[in-house]
């Protein structure tokens, strides 16, 4: 199977990233996405203001002046309109449609490089040797994703969120999370390969 | 750099978040809680916590209703 170059997948990685920020207004996260659905699985669509944007910001200017006082607010200097239009609500759609686009991708991807054709397992000479074709290899890719859940939803991001835009930002939260998931899978894939 | 030294991870999808961007004077909330105190904030405990955060709460645990006038 013939790969990208790795420059490539790396413009291509930064090309989305940047594209999402500029059309949605929100950063990339793969993760936040699915986390999304799941909330909104476990408690519904989510509460609609009773108020209209205005109103909102009346009522919030009110409240700044009782927390912070009258001085504050008179203090504050008031910009022009905001310079980046609202963000508008990510509808339950478009999580689907983002991360259905995802599956699409790698297929055609693919596809287009003659591998098109369903394994239970992973393409890996280690992973083979070390888990055979049985129901075991099925069964860790089923642990292992678990475990990438979990640590993701730990750590508030995936590889999208903390990688890509965190670390590019240099987020330090962000990067530790980084050295901390992508140094945890160099071992672990050395460790393999010792084993296998 | 120094702003980016203690935000809150849940800025990007908080909707009041997008509020305090709007004017001056409503960034003291995004000074004092999105970019400071944020474990502090009632907003991003209930997402934290996986609960469902009402639309009009504020980072203070207070809700906002329509002004009298």
């Amino acid at each position: 199977m013939e790969h990208w170059p790795w420059w490539a997948g790396g413009l291509g990685l930064a090309a989305v990233a940047l594209g999402h920020w500029l059309l949605a207004r929100r950063m990339l996260s793969v993760s936040g996405r699915i986390t999304a659905i799941v909330d909104r699985l476990r408690h519904g669509p989510p509460e609609e203001p009773d108020m209209s944007r205005e109103e909102m910001l009346a009522a919030l200017r009110e409240m700044t002046a009782e927390e912070y006082g009258q001085d504050a607010v008179e203090a504050a200097p008031e910009p022009p309109a905001a310079k980046t239009p609202a963000r508008s609500r990510a509808s339950i759609g478009g999580h689907f449609v983002f991360l259905g686009g995802l599956a699409v991708g790698g297929v055609v991807s693919a596809a287009l490089a003659g591998a098109l054709e369903p394994v239970a397992g992973l393409r890996s000479d280690v992973f083979e040797s070390l888990f055979g074709g049985g129901l075991v290899g099925p069964l860790v890719l089923v642990a292992g994703g678990v475990l990438v859940g979990f640590g993701t939803r730990m750590a508030t991001g995936c590889t999208s969120g903390h990688g890509l835009c965190g670390a590019s930002r240099l987020q330090p939260g962000s990067l530790v999370a980084t050295c901390a998931f992508f140094g945890t899978g160099v071992v672990v894939s050395l460790l393999l390969g010792v084993l296998a | 750099m120094a702003d980016d030294d203690k935000r809150c991870t849940h800025m990007d999808s908080c909707e009041m978040y997008d509020l305090f961007t709007y004017s001056g004077t409503l960034a003291v909330w995004k000074i004092n809680y999105c970019q400071a105190d944020y474990e502090g904030c009632e907003r991003y405990r209930l997402s934290s916590e996986g609960k469902p955060v009402p639309v009009n709460l504020m980072p203070n645990g207070k809700t906002l209703r329509k002004t009298s006038t």
